[in-house]
């Protein structure tokens, strides 16, 4: 068996504890792995595709030189898309606008949402066409679009994700609602529905 | 028997704003089973509860399941990382 056919089927933590020691195959596995997942995030959180591409590349780099910090109290998953969230907001700044919703209620944020419309069908049948959940997760604000990457697509648990976001596991799951609800108004909105209560 | 007011309805003894208030809880199994039934109790005594918490529950699942954006990297990203690296990882590992 070849030096790296024996490392890709090491997890992530001992990949990472090689790459610390100076081991390249280790970490090119890690960077196969993991490139795709930092990519998406970094997408829901950068600029553009360009800015994307540049939080992808920084990411690695940080990830290569800062192998040794890595104290395993979160996956190495987490870790990374950590150095990409950090390296996304140095690149660009903070939209200091306030957020359209506001302190909107979740009763407010439900009936974008379609509560109590006439025919929620049509938003869930919109959803499950691939271009109207694209658009609806891309009209959305970065912070709602980072939150869904991680934990609905990404599938982060609920811990990681807020330490990765900064934030208490209580108002991590805050925000995680009021994205979702957030994600199903933009697809109602599609569906071209005024909603009914 | 349910009470009515102006867009809400208290079915058992939730509002329906209690229920959105913990939709992604019970999208995420993380409802405690006490709360849970309450919040089933009121679905099964109010229709728009029911079908906007299905649909919500729809919404959620297309995107976890692989309907929302493939962002992936292209080709050409991929090189251009591989290339970056490549550099940097000869260095540290002396290759």
């Amino acid at each position: 068996m070849s030096d790296e056919e024996s490392l890709s089927g090491e997890d992530d933590a001992r990949l990472l504890a090689r790459a610390a020691l100076g081991d390249g195959n280790a970490f090119e596995i890690l960077v196969v792995r993991h490139r795709a997942a930092v990519y998406r995030y970094a997408r829901s959180v950068a600029a553009g595709a360009s800015d994307a591409e540049d939080v992808l590349q920084e990411t690695f780099l940080a990830a290569w030189r800062g192998a040794g910090g890595f104290e395993g109290r979160s996956s190495v998953r987490t870790w990374l898309l950590v150095i990409a969230r950090n390296r996304a907001l140095r690149s660009r700044e903070q939209l200091a606008a306030r957020r359209e919703d506001g302190g909107a209620s979740l009763v407010e944020l439900g009936i974008r949402a379609g509560f109590g419309s006439d025919d929620p069908e049509r938003i869930a049948v919109a959803a499950e066409r691939r271009n109207a959940l694209d658009g609806a997760l891309a009209s959305l604000d970065r912070e709602d679009r980072e939150i869904l990457v991680l934990r609905d697509i990404e599938a982060i648990p609920g811990e990681e994700c807020a330490e990765a976001l900064g934030l208490s596991v209580p108002a991590m799951k805050s925000r995680l609602h009021r994205a979702r609800l957030r994600l199903v108004a933009a697809v109602h909105s599609t569906t071209g529905e005024k909603s009914g209560r | 028997m349910s009470q009515e007011r102006p867009g809400q309805r208290l079915v058992g003894d939730l509002w329906c704003e209690d229920v959105l208030a913990v939709l992604s809880d019970l999208v995420d199994g993380e409802l405690g089973s006490e709360v849970q039934d309450r919040v089933r109790a009121h679905v099964a005594g109010c229709d728009e509860c029911s079908r906007f918490g299905e649909e919500f529950a729809r919404v959620i699942r297309a995107l976890r399941e692989g309907l929302g954006p493939a962002e992936e990297p292209g080709p050409n990203v991929e090189a251009r990382l591989a290339s970056r690296l490549a550099s940097v990882l000869e260095k540290r590992s002396g290759r």
